[in-house]
């Protein structure tokens, strides 16, 4: 079988502060090959943001970050690549999308001058008529019908929804072979948003992109997601296909999860009132889907 | 209070501030026991040791009619922080309650204050106060008077558009419901959530007070002689340079010194209190 | 661009409600003030008849209102009426005196500009390093002396004791230019001296850097500030991901975001060098505005006082309108707020 898009072994991070060093990840390991749409599920807090950014190498530069681990992208180990070659993957083979689609976006430049600065990237000195007739395809793709008018104008312009999908289109513009999704969405509301993920996951599908989302809500994570890694205090507690992970949990933290009953406003993971030791229980995956049977 | 404290004196820059602020501040206090000159405060005339360079006793040397310039600088900066309290002690609290009667009350009470207080802002700083003091008699009441005049406006406009965003917050709607006054509205509610602003304020503006009123002097529109004061000693020097240097640059440093000094620690406040600029 | 000549006639209106209300006030201290001005322009021996004289022409025996009339009906001539001191018309007075000033302004002003901003981007990009300590210490010292100190120190150091600059004046007395705009830097190039012209700028350049050091202060603090706020927005992480170089994300995701408010102040710092000038000129001997403004306003001369006041104003006004202007074009928001209103 060929090298998985992504593989993260033995995670670790923590944070250099005045009081010393506090540890948010503890040793985490998960993986998605091609095309594999993999949820990464925990509460705010749980480390789950700070792994995405681990991948695309931001949290490198923090001077307080202390990382170690082994992430392996497409085969090649990441740490082991120069500074350059590993630069050279942002934007280009790997992508993000973050949470809020508006303020995520230049107040100052129009749409169609970051959609060119980001085919930059793949392209570098696409002339400004390739590089909007690639925007204006890829705005095509995300179902926007004034493509034009709609790099023509300033994110704050824009609906939410409508911003959401051009984000969409600039991460997958350059064909990435992995996005990384932060909570896509969430500053949406409940209907844009499951209909700006339904055409990210199609898109997702067709490029054959791997998706790794990153999500608190379980309504989306059931909906979107082909396997699951659901994340509790730095540890992944529980993994498994999402069918099974959700009809039959193992972990008492996952159970505990399930169980809460959600909000009124749905979808956001519910709150529980209390950790119990349980929560700290070891790992708990499904049959047939641990890292080492998976990546066998 | 306390908490702020520490954290001033943990970072080395507010550190150095603290510390410039309190030489400048005992030496004025304390100024008649630390002048080794205390009667050269006054007029005083010494022909004998008249615009020496600095030796000893006279640290930094002694001006043309032989006074010693260090006793002099400590009683000048005595002044220059009585001018200070009591600029900001009738300025600020006059602008604070402009600007929150124009930021509150709204209307055409807002439309006038605000235009008044434009009026004020749009001569620039400096002109202002010095016609004020050419019109009036160059004194140091009169001074105080002038740099107060100028300075209101500032903490209007701070303070105006604090309120602004305040009227809309939760609280404030949750007295109005509940029929709380105007004036305990604005006095108790607002202005609690202003005073960090108008303190990081008032700490940099202490400096910028000094530095106008210098400025004044400077030009000869403010405190006369004989009384010292650091921008008359600048303006007197700066006929003699280069040769008698110590005439300029030990007032134009006290000046320089003090001023950090303030902008130091309201740099400091401004970060532990989170204001904004 | 309709919308930007929308704003500017908005802004022109308000501006000459507040230059109005300047006038207002400038006057009525000039009247409010103990003291009677005519016998304090004439001095001490001045015949009684002399007095009632001066106290006709300037309206003194008549109401504020109707002296404030007068005033209004002349200034729309064009007549600031005349100095008691020069005895000349106070318009020609200052037409005379400040273009010296001004050429000293805005060279300061461009000082302020093009050390300020990438002293203030450098130190915001170094956010927490060395670097942006040291830049911090430095422009909060610039900040920290008026300009007549900056000015005395750098005329002792680089004019006495390494004389690169001269010590006071505009230009050498072996220059003779005709004058044209009241600028040298311009009329010395009219003239073709290009001999001139550069006397004309060696000699502007401590003057203009005394009084540009605590806007140069000012700007890069305004700047820093401003960025590394700017620098915790999403789409700064948002430039991150997709892996932009960090100069390009400095200069078009954090520098230009934040040029906006820090502009209008930058604004104000500049338009404020309009009265700091007055310190500077004064320890350079620079033949502008301040030795004219000081003088009459030791000698109490209404008219002289008022005018210059009058003109500070609008000129601060001026800058203020064209810093509104400019950010209204570098801000989308504004500018298409104002198209489609």
């Amino acid at each position: 079988m060929s090298a998985p898009t992504l593989k993260i072994e033995d995670l670790k991070l923590a944070f250099k502060t005045h009081r010393g060093l506090i540890e948010v990840l503890h040793g985490i390991s998960l993986h998605i090959r091609k095309g594999e749409r993999v949820a990464l599920v925990g509460e705010s807090g749980s480390g789950k943001s700070v792994t995405a950014r681990i991948v695309l190498g931001l949290l490198q530069q923090m001077k307080t970050a202390r990382i170690a681990g082994k992430l392996e992208f497409e085969g090649r180990e990441l740490d082991r690549l120069s500074r350059r070659d590993r630069h050279q993957l942002r934007g280009t083979k790997m992508s993000m999308i973050f949470q809020d689609p508006t303020s995520s976006l230049n107040p100052t430049y129009t749409i169609g001058v970051q959609f060119r600065e980001v085919l930059d990237r793949a392209k570098p000195g696409i002339s400004a008529a390739d590089a909007r007739l690639k925007a204006v395809e890829a705005l095509a793709d995300v179902s926007i019908h004034e493509p034009e008018r709609v790099l023509d104008s300033y994110a704050f312009q824009l609906s939410g929804g409508m911003n959401q999908r051009v984000m969409i289109a600039m991460a997958l513009a350059n064909n990435p072979s992995l996005l990384l999704a932060d909570e896509p969405g969430t500053a949406l509301d409940v209907t844009v948003q499951a209909q700006t993920l339904r055409l990210m996951s199609t898109l997702a599908e067709k490029h054959h992109t791997a998706v790794l989302f990153i999500s608190h809500n379980l309504g989306v994570v059931r909906e979107f997601a082909d396997r699951v890694y659901v994340i509790y205090q730095g540890n992944i507690v529980e993994q498994g296909p999402t069918g099974a992970l959700f009809d039959n949990p193992r972990h008492p933290y996952t159970r505990a999860l399930l169980a809460a009953v959600p909000r009124i406003t749905g979808g956001g993971i519910p709150d529980i009132a209390e950790t119990t030791d349980d929560f700290f229980a070891p790992l708990a995956a499904h049959a047939g889907f641990s890292e080492k049977e998976l990546l066998a | 209070m306390k908490r702020t404290l520490l954290i001033l004196t943990r970072n080395p820059l507010s550190l150095i501030g603290l510390i410039l602020v309190a030489l400048v501040v005992l030496s004025a206090v304390f100024a008649d026991l630390i002048a080794p000159f205390p009667e050269h405060r006054g007029a005083v005339v010494d022909f004998v040791n008249f615009n020496k360079a600095p030796e000893w006793p006279y640290i930094f040397g002694t001006d043309l009619v032989g006074r010693d310039l260090f006793s002099r600088i400590i009683y000048a900066y005595r002044i220059s922080l009585v001018l200070g309290i009591v600029v900001l002690a009738i300025a600020v609290p006059v602008g604070v309650a402009i600007g929150l009667i124009a930021g509150y009350v709204g209307g055409w009470t807002e439309y006038l204050l605000m235009r008044l207080t434009d009026v004020f802002l749009s001569i620039p700083p400096l002109v202002l106060a010095m016609s004020m003091m050419g019109l009036l008699e160059p004194t140091l009441t009169n001074g105080m008077i002038a740099v107060t005049v100028m300075w209101w406006p500032w903490y209007t406009r701070l303070v105006y558009n604090l309120a602004r965003s305040e009227k809309e917050e939760g609280y404030v709607l949750a007295a109005e419901v509940i029929g709380a006054s105007k004036l305990h509205i604005m006095f108790r509610e607002i202005l609690p959530n202003c005073v960090p602003s108008i303190l990081t304020k008032m700490m940099l503006d202490f400096g910028f007070v000094i530095l106008i009123a210098s400025s004044l002097s400077f030009l000869g529109l403010g405190v006369q002689p004989p009384t010292p004061d650091l921008g008359s000693m600048v303006a007197e020097g700066a006929k003699y340079l280069p040769d008698s240097w110590w005439l300029t640059v030990f007032p134009g440093l006290a000046i320089l010194i003090a001023v950090f000094g303030f902008n130091l620690i309201g740099d400091a406040l401004r970060e532990i209190l989170g204001v904004d600029q | 661009m309709p919308s930007l000549i929308r704003l500017l006639a908005k802004r022109l209106g308000t501006s000459l409600i507040v230059l109005i209300g300047v006038s207002l006030l400038i006057f009525a201290i000039a009247r409010v003030i103990p003291g009677d001005p005519a016998r304090i322009a004439l001095g001490p021996n001045a015949t009684a008849e002399a007095i009632a004289a001066l106290r006709d022409r300037l309206h003194l025996d008549q109401s504020f209102l109707t002296q404030y009339g007068y005033f209004l009906a002349d200034l729309v001539r064009g007549d600031l009426g005349t100095s008691l001191y020069t005895n000349r018309p106070v318009t020609s007075d200052i037409a005379q005196f400040l273009p010296a000033t001004l050429e000293l302004v805005i060279i300061a002003g461009l000082m302020m500009v093009a050390f300020g901003l990438p002293l203030g981007i450098l130190s915001a990009r170094h956010r927490g390093t060395f670097i942006d300590h040291a830049i911090r210490m430095v422009t909060l010292l610039g900040v920290s002396a008026p300009g007549f100190v900056w000015a005395v120190i750098l005329m002792l150091v680089f004019a006495y004791f390494l004389p690169l600059f001269p010590i006071a004046g505009r230009i050498s007395d072996s220059f003779t230019i005709p004058p044209v705009s009241g600028f040298l830097l311009i009329d010395t190039l009219l003239a073709g001296n290009i001999r001139a012209f550069g006397n004309a700028a060696w000699h502007i350049v401590l003057p203009a850097f005394a009084l540009a050091l605590s806007g140069i202060g000012q700007a890069a603090r305004l700047v820093r500030s401003n960025m590394v706020e700017t620098y915790d927005k999403p789409y700064i992480e948002m430039a991150q991901s997709y892996g932009f170089a960090e100069k390009r994300i400095a200069r078009r995701y954090a520098f230009r975001p934040s040029l906006i408010p820090s502009l209008t102040i930058i604004g104000l710092d500049f338009a404020a060098m309009l009265g700091n000038a007055f310190l500077v000129e004064a320890v350079f001997a620079w033949p502008g505005l301040s030795r004219y403004g000081v003088a009459v306003i030791l000698r109490k001369d209404l008219n002289a006082i008022v005018g210059t006041v009058l003109i500070m104003s609008a000129l601060f006004l001026i800058v203020n309108i064209v810093v509104d202007l400019l950010v209204s074009i570098i801000n989308p928001r504004i500018r298409l707020s104002q198209r489609a209103s």
